[in-house]
């Protein structure tokens, strides 16, 4: 392998890890609360914005311009995203699984695609349509190897996301709140009869979904600028990704958006950069042809 | 009295205007109404759209100003074709039959220009052309359908003079999957034969919503090694390239120019925030340039744009204004709304626009119903943040302030 593959190779994977991170917080909504989110994207332009709100002194507070530094909004950011998912599940989405609905789950899809809708054209008309750039996490580019440069920050996103995807794996197999949040996801009514207040976990939920879409819309705000329609590709590969890992499972997220990268990444050298989009959807097919419930995904039945 | 009407417009210039729909409808009997179409929202360049909208807008204001249009108040209807043809072509059939516009201008997506110019040519209402620039738009040679902005092959023969002028044999392209991205590609390759340049060309056609341009641009650093590259992306996509090109070390380099044929600096402030040090030595194709004098009219036009957003304009204002300017002297020469006396008069017409004297050609091909002289300019930023009319001017050689600078 000379240096020339390798370093696709290294910014396949590197960019796989990035839809990882964006292709989580929708795993996670919906293995627990069956929520397909497909107001994700924006939740990922609103880590931006927040961002940038939070570190560019566009936004003033007290009269005073807020310019803090990039690594202590981006928690800021996380937290932000986070409240903001706990309101929409409060306001919105709780009527899927406590109201009596004929169509729950058609009525979250609709829900997600005007919320979608609405943030996006709310950005445009509040925020104005041109793109933002809040400061750098790590500045200038950083030699990897051979003839491979890459910005600091796109590195530095990949790493935050390496321990983000850690932490998240780690919450959910390792305390007892998120073998909760997995229980849920297999079985409400079991759950609620041991025990387990489902409601409270669809929060949690909707907060992790938040903090993640948030580190993500954050981080790469630096690296992809920040703009209305900024999370709308992104969350396309979400989608893709969720659905080739196996619906529900994380770990098959995290393996399938690595995957994604790289024959992204290798599929726009040695075929054509024309059909970048286009690779994503041939794996997906040639995947579901072998493996219905995609890489990890188990049969399931719902109770 | 201003008469404009928006239907849907997303505006950044008039944003509590913009959440309304319908605002400002004039009620009056007696009016002509024109239509008008941008990108306006998502997945359209709505960066662009407002800009052209706000030319539109101010034409009319100016011709209403001055009492109208054959003693009536100009209407302007302005719809969000979004980018994408089918609505396009939804919303002209709209103005045509529900709106009963007698005329229309505008449009920034070439794609969706050539849907629209297809429902026009079948209603037989005339069109000018605000900002599409593909050559296929005036090559279809419809008798409704004018164009005051530029088209793609001036814009590629002038840059293969510059590549020419200054020795360069190899040249690569990014250009986005649109009419306009790969006009442009193919209209660089004729123009190469055309102006019998010695230069080695390829291109590749990107997705102008990617995120990710490294894995091609790698490519070309480390297996094509071009000695300029050329990208025809709109922003985002535009600054993705050019900021992604800078982080890897390719270009712009001692080794690889960076040529920006979209002109993507359309907003100063907006280029350098995203663009940072990377805009520094680009070079930047662009249908006008702010170290050049405009004509009066023009030179008005922009201390209006000053005054009213505190920083310089960019073409599209210009060309917006130009394209609405054609039409209503057209409507006033011909003394009547009638759509065939509309046509003649375009036919006919000689007026100075903001960028120069507006006639259109009646030869065949791409110069059907064009504005041959309309300027082009290519310039480059030597510095960082530097203002597009302090940027040393290449191209066009009377206007030329320096050459080209390498990092």
């Amino acid at each position: 392998m000379d240096y020339y593959i390798l370093a696709q190779v290294i910014n396949g994977v590197i960019f796989g890890l990035i839809y990882a991170l964006i292709a989580l917080g929708l795993t996670v909504v919906f293995s627990i609360m069956r929520v397909v989110n497909f107001s994700h994207g924006e939740f990922y332009m609103l880590g931006g914005y927040a961002l940038y709100a939070l570190t560019a002194g566009a936004v003033t507070l007290f009269s005073i311009p807020l310019i803090l530094p990039t690594i202590v909004g981006l928690p800021l950011a996380m937290v932000a995203v986070a409240i903001f998912g706990i309101l929409v599940e409060r306001g919105l989405l709780r009527p899927v699984y406590t109201a009596r609905m004929d169509r729950p789950e058609e009525y979250a899809i609709i829900l997600t695609f005007g919320l979608s809708l609405f943030l996006q054209y709310g950005a445009l008309v509040t925020v104005g349509p041109y793109e933002m750039t809040p400061g750098s996490f790590w500045e200038g580019s950083k030699h990897i190897i051979g003839d491979l440069y890459l910005a600091g920050d796109r590195l530095f996103a990949a790493g935050t996301s390496v321990f983000l995807i850690g932490a998240t794996l780690f919450f959910i197999y390792g305390t007892w709140t998120g073998r909760a949040l997995m229980a849920t996801a297999q079985n409400r009514v079991g759950s609620t009869i041991v025990g387990i207040n489902t409601v409270r976990m669809n929060i949690t939920a909707m907060a992790l979904a938040g903090l993640l879409a948030g580190a993500a819309g954050a981080l790469l705000a630096p690296v992809f600028l920040v703009y209305p329609d900024v999370g709308q590709i992104p969350v396309i590969k979400g989608f893709v990704i969720i659905v080739l890992g196996g619906m529900g499972s994380i770990l098959g997220a995290v393996i399938a958006a690595v995957i994604l990268g790289l024959v992204e990444s290798l599929g726009s050298v040695y075929f054509s950069v024309a059909y970048r989009d286009v690779f994503a959807f041939l794996v997906l097919i040639g995947v579901l042809l072998f493996r219905p419930h995609g890489l990890l995904g188990q049969k399931a039945r719902r109770v | 009295m201003i008469e404009i009407r928006h239907k849907k417009l997303l505006s950044q210039f008039a944003l509590v205007a913009a959440l309304s729909l319908s605002v400002n409808a004039t009620q009056a009997g007696e009016t002509i109404k024109i239509g008008g179409m941008a990108p306006l929202s998502s997945p359209g360049s709505y960066q662009q759209g407002p800009e052209l909208v706000l030319g539109l807008e101010w034409a009319v204001a100016d011709f209403n100003a001055a009492g109208g249009v054959l003693g009536k108040q100009i209407e302007l209807i302005v719809y969000d074709t979004q980018g994408r043809p089918p609505t396009g072509a939804t919303v002209v059939e709209k103005l045509i039959t529900q709106d009963k516009v007698v005329a229309a201008a505008g449009e920034y997506h070439s794609s969706v220009c050539k849907a629209e110019i297809e429902v026009f040519h079948q209603h037989g209402i005339p069109f000018v052309i605000g900002s599409c620039w593909s050559d296929s738009l005036t090559k279809a040679g419809y008798d409704e359908v004018f164009r005051t902005s530029v088209y793609s092959s001036k814009l590629a023969e002038n840059m293969v003079a510059v590549m020419a002028a200054n020795g360069i044999k190899k040249a690569a392209s990014l250009v986005e999957d649109t009419d306009y991205g790969i006009g442009i590609a193919k209209n660089i390759e004729s123009a190469i034969k055309k102006l019998n340049a010695d230069i080695d060309f390829q291109y590749e056609v990107v997705e102008k919503t990617s995120k990710d341009f490294v894995p091609i641009l790698l490519k070309y650093k480390t297996q094509v090694k071009p000695e300029v590259l050329i990208v025809a992306v709109t922003q985002p996509g535009g600054f993705l390239i050019l900021k992604q090109a800078h982080e890897i070390r390719f270009a712009p380099s001692r080794e690889t120019l960076y040529l920006d044929g979209t002109c993507t600096a359309q907003n100063d402030k907006v280029f350098w925030e995203a663009v940072k040090d990377a805009g520094k030595y680009v070079l930047m194709s662009c249908p006008y340039s702010p170290s050049v004098k405009l004509t009066d009219l023009g030179e008005k036009i922009k201390e209006r744009y000053v005054s009213q957003f505190d920083r310089q304009p960019n073409y599209l204002p210009l060309q917006g204004y130009d394209a609405m300017l054609s039409l209503l002297t057209a409507i006033n020469n011909a003394g009547s709304t009638d759509s065939k006396a509309i046509i003649k008069a375009l036919k006919a017409l000689k007026v100075t626009g903001t960028r120069g004297d507006i006639e259109f050609s009646q030869e065949d091909g791409v110069w059907h119903h064009q504005w041959k002289a309309v300027p082009t300019f290519i310039f480059q930023y030597t510095e960082v943040g530097q203002s597009a009319g302090d940027a040393a001017v290449l191209f066009p050689k009377q206007f030329a302030t320096a050459g080209i600078v390498r990092p």
